[in-house]
């Protein structure tokens, strides 16, 4: 057996500290447009993050996740534009909120598993998008809400940026405690034999759908932090093809891998930023990498990358047989 | 007066049912027996209909060439597919649903920019054929002519699959590859050939839904986006893989549809959202599906 050596912290999490001191000098040499785009990915990586606690963790595919990313934008510009509350107290709401909605929506969902599940999430964020995109005296319906008050502080982009930054971190150090709470591990459990995890006398139900409210408690931050990166929200923040998308970064960075998400959203957003640069048809250049990928690397960037790492460490510590 | 309004509500609800229901019969065959969530439905959908658009230009917007549009184009796209089918989807039935339902999505998205490179941006609308050209009068007020020809359509393709999936071999040993893959395998049926063929009908189906929208209105290329979802909703409702469910819930949401216009004009599509979270947490297995064990 191969003695794995016990390493200092600062080794043992050299690429996190190297991926925090880049992003933290990134903004001192880079365009604003780079900034913004940076922005836009820390905040749709926290958003398939979330997402990734219900897919990849507890293996339940939601198709419905964008609704709280939705309802988390449109709590933050309906506080700060009809209630003129403070800029902090619409981004601290925000989150609550989506729980709130996630506690309603997991409350029923949580109890099916597969197609079923992703069909339900499916209707009931499709419903909150329907309500968004008509109802016109509160939410101005497909107009979106538009013109959502800034802090002087976060006019520019380069705090704003930072905000993100630190948000997304700290957002990050709290999913990785979660996840490797003996909460998190039971949700694993579940999703690998949910019989037996009952049979020893957990209340699967709960876990789920505390799971379920955490997921969408985080996805409501991304939204809030979205809406005030545009200073407006649409309902089309919830439409399904969100949530699709959502889930497509998932699988494109690697379900199996903590950070997979966060490396399958900046992989699919800068490819739609730079592929539309060139052309109008981004789209189709996208489902036609989709299909490749699917074909090709099964477990997604991160997981093709982590068995690659594998299965050279294994050739480093055993023996060659002749 | 009153009698009328109803009168109509309730035809132009059957109308936009039959619709739903065509593009939703695919889907239900499709997963009733590849097991498989097809995104790519609304792309089939609207391909039919830009394709239908084409042929019916190409033969100078006569009655005949109508006739023969219907014939042609949707056997087209499902050849298509069909095609797309072989190369892609056959070797992902024994994996993880999940990436079945991204393959889809991918093609789903392709089709998309795929019709506008082709057809353009702007709304296209494909000529009325002239032998419907005028309206029908019912209780003594003008309906569209067409609008009657689509719901007898709709009936009439109902009737067609069921009798395609429960009066003939093809039907049977589709229903026998549903049930137990590797058993029918065994007998010495061609499995991946059925599943073909399963997928090019659930094509085919979709494809007609499109073809007879196409001369009603204006196409799109993001038809398909929608359509897609509307087709999930019936599907879901019906209970999977049900298709004289899909029929009775295609007409629930086409008419909730129509009758919502009239009670909140503002929230007439959330109508159909809340039918299917009702169904769905009264009856996850739909209407006419099967009860799941939910532990």
């Amino acid at each position: 057996m191969p003695q794995k050596a016990k390493k200092g912290f600062l080794t043992s999490n050299l690429w996190v500290i190297i991926a925090v001191a880049f992003f933290a000098v990134f903004p001192l040499w880079s365009p604003v447009i780079w900034k913004h785009l940076a922005t836009e990915i820390f905040i749709i990586a926290l958003f398939a993050m979330s997402l990734n606690m219900i897919l990849g963790r507890g293996g339940l595919p939601s198709f419905g996740h964008a609704c709280f990313y939705c309802v988390g934008g449109y709590t933050t510009a309906l506080l700060t534009i009809k209630l003129n509350l403070h800029f902090s107290v619409a981004i601290l709401s925000a989150p609550v909120v989506a729980a709130i909605f996630a506690a309603v929506i997991g409350f029923f969902s949580v109890r099916l598993t597969g197609i079923h599940f992703a069909i339900l999430t499916l209707g009931f964020s499709q419903l909150v998008w329907a309500v968004a995109h008509k109802w016109y005296s509160f939410t101005k319906g497909d107009d979106g809400i538009t013109g959502i008050p800034v802090p002087a502080a976060f006019q520019a982009i380069t705090p704003y940026y930072y905000f993100v930054l630190v948000i997304l971190i700290a957002c990050l150090v709290l999913i990785r405690i979660v996840q490797n709470s003996p909460f998190g591990n039971s949700i694993v459990g579940i999703r690998e034999n949910r019989e037996r995890v009952t049979f020893s006398g957990l209340k699967v139900w709960h876990h789920l759908w505390l799971n379920f409210v955490i997921a969408g408690f985080f996805a409501g931050l991304a939204g809030s932090l979205l809406a005030i990166l545009n200073r407006a929200v649409f309902p089309d923040f919830g439409y399904w093809t969100k949530s699709a998308a959502a889930v497509l970064m998932c699988i494109f960075g690697g379900v199996g891998v903590f950070i997979g998400p966060i490396i399958g959203a900046a992989a699919i957003t800068l490819l739609e930023h730079y592929i539309s640069i060139y052309t109008f048809y981004w789209q189709l250049a996208l489902g036609c990498l989709i299909i490749v990928l699917v074909m090709a690397l099964p477990g997604g960037i991160s997981g093709y990358i982590q068995d690659r790492l594998r299965a050279r460490e294994e050739k480093r510590i055993t023996p060659e047989v002749e | 007066m009153t009698g009328w309004v109803l009168m109509s509500q309730f035809l132009s609800g059957l109308t936009t049912a039959m619709i739903y229901f065509l593009i939703a019969a695919g889907l239900t065959l499709i997963l009733g027996v590849l097991k498989i969530m097809n995104f790519a439905q609304g792309g089939i959908y609207m391909l039919g209909a830009y394709t239908c658009y084409t042929f019916i230009k190409a033969f100078g917007g006569t009655n005949s060439g109508f006739w023969l549009t219907l014939i042609i184009a949707p056997v087209a796209v499902a050849a298509f597919f069909c095609f797309l089918e072989v190369i892609f989807m056959r070797r992902f039935y024994e994996k993880v649903g999940l990436y079945m339902l991204l393959l889809t999505y991918g093609i789903l998205i392709a089709t998309y920019d795929m019709a506008r490179l082709i057809w353009g941006w702007i709304i296209k609308t494909a000529p009325m054929p002239p032998m419907f050209q005028r309206p029908v009068a019912i209780w003594g007020h003008p309906f569209p002519l067409y609008n009657v020809f689509l719901i007898f359509m709709g009936f009439f393709m109902f009737f067609l699959i069921w009798f395609v999936i429960r009066r003939t071999a093809w039907g049977k040993t589709m229903r026998a590859a549903a049930d137990d893959r590797e058993m029918t395998a065994a007998l010495g049926i061609n499995v991946p050939l059925v599943f073909t063929s399963v997928f090019g009908l659930g094509a085919w189906i979709a494809a007609m839904g499109g073809a007879l929208v196409a001369p009603m209105g204006g196409m799109a290329a993001d038809m398909g986006i929608d359509a897609g979802i509307v087709a999930f909703i019936v599907v879901v409702i019906a209970g999977l893989g049900s298709l004289p469910g899909a029929l009775l819930a295609a007409f629930i949401c086409g008419e909730v549809q129509a009758f919502g216009i009239l009670v909140l004009p503002e929230f007439a599509i959330a109508f159909m959202y809340l039918v299917l979270v009702i169904v769905l947490i009264v009856r996850p297995w739909g209407l006419f599906g099967k009860p799941i064990t939910i532990k």
